[in-house]
């Protein structure tokens, strides 16, 4: 084709010389045209003839062996959670409701209000927020005190408020497939003060995945 | 009408770009001796044979060459109402699209009753490219011959 011949001669490599890419004072009278080399069928028939040569060797080999391999189902309903850590237990909440996780810092006690799940006020980038105990809203108060040197503060934000929770771990942000997530026993479901919504099972241990929605409500309506 | 544009001797074709399934580079193929010299061969598709046909032999006699550009159009075959088939078309500079408009197809206005998979010539900015009828590429004969046994549905 007269194209073909055209770049491989005369238009070789006209953008590095009239092109954008060239250095030239001349410049190419399609350019205005073209605004840009790359929408011009010149360089787009020089990209395309580059396929017009021989197969590498193993080239081949390597797509008839992809190929005949079953496709890997691409799972879409995922959501990233971030799991941490209470005590012994690990916990999850959608990474969505997050606005950071910050260093653990001193909490002042409110008088008269500060209890065993309103830990008080913390201090957020000039912010006072208010602190919660996770530990006492789960349930899981007699857990044992460990290492705290990984200790964080997780930061919510939900319903235009924020909320402090500390944790001892954070472990990451993480995705769980719809097919990872298991129902939580009925037994646990029920119980009062259970926030648990699904039970993911996470390098061979089970993250409980919280119900931020529920959880919000029960803490709006606790410091109303 | 959205095209898949391939090249015969320097010719323009397309496929409608709604019935392809996919486009995947030359592979090895399992020839099979007996079958028509269009008919390149068998491979294996995620694990289910497809077979090749070579449009390039089919519409210029000479066998599509081993290239970069050289590329197999899966195509979803409907072979009668009910079932519909993967089926690969092996074809050169299969290296683009094209969008034309319906009304710059015209037809060819030459009888291709020997060739009835010839579909309508779109005619714009001086490029031809004539459209392949995917559904009259087999002809009946051939089509037993293809998809004896291998009834599942795409």
């Amino acid at each position: 084709m007269s194209n073909e011949i055209k770049t491989e001669n005369t238009a070789e490599s006209c953008w590095n010389s009239i092109g954008v890419w060239g250095t030239s004072s001349m410049r190419c009278p399609k350019l205005a045209e073209m605004t840009h080399c790359r929408n011009c069928p010149v360089f787009i028939d020089a990209g395309s003839d580059l396929l017009n040569r021989e197969i590498p060797p193993g080239y081949m080999d390597e797509w008839t062996e992809l190929l005949g391999q079953k496709k890997e189902e691409l799972n879409t309903n995922n959501i990233s959670i971030i799991i941490f850590r209470i005590g012994r237990e690990f916990l999850a909440l959608r990474s969505a409701i997050f606005r950071e996780i910050i260093n653990p810092r001193s909490v002042h006690q409110i008088p008269h209000r500060s209890n065993d799940v309103l830990l008080g006020l913390t201090n957020v980038h000039g912010e006072l927020q208010l602190c919660f105990s996770l530990k006492a809203l789960t349930g899981n108060e007699d857990a044992e005190q460990t290492d705290e040197s990984e200790a964080k503060m997780l930061v919510i934000q939900s319903v235009g408020e924020c909320w402090v929770f500390p944790v001892d771990q954070v472990l990451g942000v993480f995705r769980c497939n719809e097919g990872d997530e298991q129902n939580v026993p009925v037994t646990v479901s029920k119980a009062s003060g259970t926030f648990t919504k699904k039970v993911i099972i996470y390098d061979q241990r089970e993250v409980g995945l919280l119900d931020d929605e529920l959880l919000i409500y029960t803490l709006q309506r606790r410091i109303s | 009408m959205l095209l898949v544009t391939f090249q015969v001797n320097n010719q323009h074709y397309a496929i409608n770009a709604a019935s392809v399934k996919e486009i995947i580079p030359m592979v090895n193929i399992r020839e099979l001796p007996g079958v028509p010299d269009s008919v390149r061969g068998v491979f294996n598709y995620r694990g289910s044979l497809v077979p090749v046909i070579d449009v390039t032999r089919m519409l210029s006699g000479i066998p599509t060459a081993e290239l970069l550009s050289s590329r197999i159009i899966l195509v979803n075959y409907p072979e009668d109402s009910e079932s519909i088939h993967v089926l690969g078309l092996l074809t050169e500079h299969a290296t683009g699209t094209a969008v034309r408009a319906e009304e710059t197809f015209k037809a060819s206005g030459i009888d291709s009753t020997d060739a009835p998979w010839m579909g309508e010539i779109s005619v714009e900015d001086k490029a031809m490219i004539q459209v392949i009828k995917i559904e009259n590429l087999l002809t009946d004969e051939l089509k037993s011959k293809l998809f004896t046994g291998s009834k599942e549905t795409a």
